[in-house]
């Protein structure tokens, strides 16, 4: 055996152990229940912001200080605080991803992902509006 | 025949549409894709006949069906920039992707904004790539220029859009917004098209210079991968071990080079418009533009160590095929719309999925079977001597490993939607879908970083080294004196610029000391690695003065290792020392959930009003709004620190597009010097968009108040002598002053006084002189007073006060320069390289 191929195994090796070792840094999806199960473990919560309750935004007062409340996928509800500023149309979202986790009754968001309308949808609506707008004109 | 089109199908009943467009370009796309299955049939019939009249006449055949196939996809190009240059909204490509008020440089963009026009230009490139093969590959011609065709193929396969059976294979940028949208009802009327004012734009995202050229390059890039690939597989089909390296060369270093520099300009407009808060955000897109890069760099190492010592063939042959196929497995990740969950810019599903997947797998299976028949068959040539532990052969293998383990890393983590794809909804191993790691950017720089840093200390070392016999070349005691000189000149700038090396060791002592990092920080891969970026740049100048000896043949390698350096110096010092100077230190306590520096980086400036940031006094001073968008002008000031003096003055003007379909869209503004850039970003604006009206009225006595959104408004008492406005005419009118006094939830107090006015000469007809509080946003009415009781019936209106404010972001980046410095550098090199091997080759 050359020693090329001792190298090649070894880094062989180094690569399968890294990868496994990184692999502890993936999180996972997840709903509210489970999130509050695994306390201050980084998850993934897919669902709705609840559109009854308030969105808590003072720019004026702190402009780094989001909360607002979500659904998950089984109709969990739960407060999110996020420190950042909100996102421009929030109200409108679809469908909402937040990362973090949760500590004592709120869940730490440490990044929100939404997702608007989508495009075709989005795409039917802009035509309605342009045929209501001249309509209404003639 | 274009009338013949237009009467033809104006017979449908539509009217305006330009259907001749349509038609034509379809009739493009079959053709193309005819003629480039055509040309690759033909080109293989040639390289396999024995007779060489046949060979010729098969050659002629394919060559023509490659030119028609390139003359076409040029019609479809035209005709596809006319649609959208003429607003044909009556096809979906231009509707989707354009609007009317787009300015030209950004039309181009539409242009390969979907997934359609993105394919038609990597043809494109592929292309005229394949026509400077026809030209220059001579006895190559006929097996590279057919893995050409046969890429093109499967790309056009993409566009075709024809259906087989129920399967729709490719989707066509020629379709109709009718057919596309048959359920919407505005299509049931002859003249649906007068309706259809405006397309539905570009993303604003899209909308900045550099997404005019950097899709261009990029995908000049992409195609140029694919003829290494095809030499590699020309190598393997005729068991031509040698002579193919040569001719090779060149094509490669171009796909170093081309590649390279598109990956830098997506760098640069994450850097400039994305707001990632910098030039790398390890999004998977670019990642997985990154990686067939690596390889490909890795790939020219490995041939370049087969040219001098005939070791490591297989392993050129290796890196070769996987970047062809990172390349085809990026655009499956990229364009299935799998990425969607993870990407900022991924595509969107157009259904190709499937064929995405035979494209991947084709060139994958039918690449490594090969190699897999020759290895097992014992066919490629190896030395059986072995490489010396000192020798340069050796270590360039070791440094292409590194490049490897880099690409494994960055591959695995991005596939994360494919492994839940497989284990999760597949196998149903997985118990919980997996999502990327909570912080991405410390994820990949946990192995990167150390990865960057080894390849650094080789890229310094190696060329000291001899092939083959380990031994010591004369001069090379300056690979020593020019790592010690890295180490010191490292420490220097580290220590002047105090970049924080408290991150990444190679053992924990954190709890022994925390300035122990200070006294040590070899522990520190930050440390090491701008080492590495030095050593990179002294030793290849070092070798270039007193190795070679300004030798200009070997001055490319040397050229392109320095710009790494560079490259690597930049990286770590603008990433280390990127400060955020917007930090908001008057933020409320969260508790102990959040760490206290982290995501403190907005801050809120109210309009005419001045913070510290930095070296800097901010104000923001007014807004200008050019539809769509709208620029906030934000003043910065520096003073000497003893004299306040005025050092220098500017304004950056960053925009903010409110956008219908996607919110607020930042493109921030940049002020660069030579050593730093400042970055200023808008996170949000208020919405002055539903302001509060509200009108409030009553019968009051003195001394009763009125509660209102802002204050209580207070009646203090009756003033028989108010005071009048300028020019008022009193005669033969009597007036009554209601002193108003509003105690401002704000804590103020602001006094208003309407007059009521009986004019006696008019029939006792009564008016009121409105008293106003600006403030607060209150005109204040008198309607009545009974002159018996006392009381006074007010109506008050009470408008709420547009907001004027930004919420900011201001970042420091030092040295982000060296970054393009660096980049350019070493693609220069590698060019340099390429017009070198081309005139050695002729």
């Amino acid at each position: 055996m050359k020693k090329i191929h001792i190298v090649v195994l070894l880094l062989l090796a180094v690569a399968v152990g890294v990868i496994l070792a990184m692999t502890g840094d993936y999180t996972t999806y997840a709903n509210f229940a489970q999130a509050r199960a695994k306390i201050n473990k980084s998850v993934n919560v897919v669902g709705y912001l609840a559109k009854d309750k308030p969105l808590n935004y003072d720019p004026q007062k702190d402009p780094n200080f989001f909360s607002f409340t979500m659904l998950d996928k089984e109709g969990n509800e739960q407060k999110v605080v996020y420190k950042g500023s909100k996102p421009q149309d929030f109200e409108r979202s679809e469908q909402l991803v937040v990362k973090g986790r949760v500590s004592g009754d709120v869940f730490a968001a440490s990044e929100i992902s939404m997702k608007c309308p989508s495009k075709y949808v989005n795409d039917e609506i802009t035509l309605k509006e342009t045929t209501v707008s001249i309509k209404s004109g003639s | 025949m274009l009338q013949f089109f237009s009467e033809r199908f104006g017979a449908n009943g539509f009217q305006g549409e330009k259907l001749w467009l349509g038609h034509l370009g379809q009739f493009f796309i079959v053709l193309s894709f005819c003629a480039a299955l055509l040309s690759f049939i033909s080109y293989f019939t040639a390289e396999f006949s024995k007779d060489a009249l046949k060979e010729k006449s098969w050659r002629k055949l394919a060559r023509a069906g490659f030119i028609t196939h390139g003359a076409s996809v040029l019609g479809i190009f035209v005709l596809l920039f006319i649609m959208i240059l003429k607003h044909m909204f009556e096809y979906h490509y231009a509707w989707r992707h354009s609007s009317t008020e787009l300015p030209v440089k950004y039309i181009i963009s539409s242009f390969w904004e979907g997934q359609e026009g993105s394919f038609l230009l990597w043809q494109f490139w592929l292309v005229v790539q394949g026509f400077v093969g026809i030209w220059v590959l001579k006895k190559y011609e006929n097996p590279v220029m057919g893995i050409v065709a046969l890429t093109q193929v499967f790309l056009g396969s993409m566009i075709i859009g024809i259906y087989i059976g129920h399967y729709h294979v490719g989707s066509s940028p020629f379709t109709l917004l009718r057919t596309e949208m048959a359920n919407a009802p505005i299509f049931q009327r002859p003249d649906y098209l007068t309706f259809i004012k405006d397309g539905n734009g570009l993303n604003p995202l899209l909308q900045n210079y550099w997404m005019t050229i950097h899709p261009p390059v990029l995908f000049c890039g992409f195609a140029s991968v694919t003829i290494p690939f095809a030499f590699v597989i020309t190598s393997l089909l005729r068991k031509d071990w040698n002579d193919w390296v040569k001719p090779a060369f060149p094509w490669i270093l171009f796909s170093v080079a081309v590649l390279g520099t598109g990956i830098l300009m997506g760098g640069a407009w994450a850097y400039e418009s994305l707001s990632f808060g910098g030039f790398w955000a390890w999004d998977p897109v670019e990642n997985m533009s990154f990686v067939p890069w690596l390889m490909v760099v890795a790939g020219l190492h490995m041939l370049l160590v087969y040219r001098y010592t005939k070791q490591s063939l297989i392993s050129t042959y290796v890196f070769f095929i996987l970047a062809f196929g990172l390349v085809l497995y990026s655009t499956y990740l990229t364009r299935s719309g799998r990425l969607g969950d993870t990407s900022v810019h991924s595509f969107t599903d157009e259904g190709l999925e499937p064929q995405l997947l035979a494209y991947l797998a084709f060139f994958l299976v039918t690449g490594f079977t090969l190699l897999g028949i020759r290895v097992f068959k014992g066919q490629i040539p190896s030395v059986e001597k072995e490489e010396d532990l000192g020798s340069r052969e050796f270590w360039m293998f070791i440094g292409s490993l590194v490049l490897l383990l880099s690409v494994v890393q960055m591959t695995f983590t991005t596939s994360i939607p494919v492994w839940n794809l497989i284990f999760h909804d597949q196998l149903h191993i997985l118990k919980d879908k997996i999502a990327p790691p909570e912080n991405v950017v410390a994820h990949y720089n946990a192995i990167q970083v150390w990865l960057g840093m080894l390849a650094g200390l080789l890229t310094g070392l190696v060329q000291f080294l001899a092939y083959k016999t380990g031994k010591a070349p004369k001069g090379a005691a300056w690979a020593v004196y020019s790592f010690l000189i890295s180490v010191v000149i490292a420490s220097v700038v580290a220590w002047a610029m105090h970049v924080d090396f408290t991150q990444q060791h190679i053992i924990d002592l954190t709890s022994i000391s925390s300035s122990i990092y200070f006294k040590f920080p070899f522990i520190s891969s930050y440390f090491m690695f701008l080492v590495a970026g030095f050593y990179a740049v002294l030793g290849n100048l070092a070798y270039f003065i007193f190795v070679v000896k300004g030798n200009s043949r070997l001055l490319g390698g040397t050229i392109s290792h320095f710009g790494f350096g560079v490259f690597l110096i930049g990286v770590l010092i603008s990433q280390n020392k990127r400060e955020i100077i917007s930090i908001n230190r008057q933020g409320v306590n969260f508790g102990k959930e959040f760490k206290p520096d982290e995501k403190l980086e907005n801050i809120l400036l109210l309009r005419d009003s001045t913070l510290i940031m930095g070296d800097y006094e901010v104000t923001y001073t007014g807004n200008e709004e050019q539809k769509p968008n709208h620029f906030y002008l934000v003043n910065y000031i520096r003073r000497d620190s003893v004299t306040h003096e005025i050092l220098e003055q500017f304004t950056l003007k960053p925009n903010a597009q409110i956008n219908p379909r996607m919110g607020l869209i930042a493109n921030p503004d940049t002020k660069h010097y030579l050593t730093k850039d400042v970055f200023t970003h808008v996170s949000s604006v208020p919405n002055n968009t539903d302001l509060k009206d509200t009108m409030y009225g009553g019968e009051l006595a003195v001394k009763d108040s009125l509660r209102t959104r802002t204050s209580y408004l207070v009646v203090e008492a009756l003033d028989a002598r108010p005071p009048l406005p300028a020019n008022f005419d009193a005669n033969q009118k009597l007036m009554v002053g209601i002193k108003l006094e509003a105690h401002g939830f704000d804590k103020k107090i602001y006094s208003a006084e309407p007059i009521f006015v009986i004019d006696m000469a008019n029939g006792n007809s009564v008016s009121s002189i409105p008293g106003e509080i600006s403030d607060l946003g209150i005109t204040a009415n008198v309607d009545k007073i009974d002159p018996v009781s006392k009381m006074v019936t007010l109506s008050i209106r009470e408008v709420e006060k547009p907001l004027d404010f930004i919420i900011m972001k201001a970042i420091v980046f030092p040295y982000i320069n060296l970054v393009w410095l660096g980049g350019i550098i070493t693609f220069l090199g590698a060019l340099f390289s390429m017009y070198r091997r081309i005139r050695d080759n002729k």
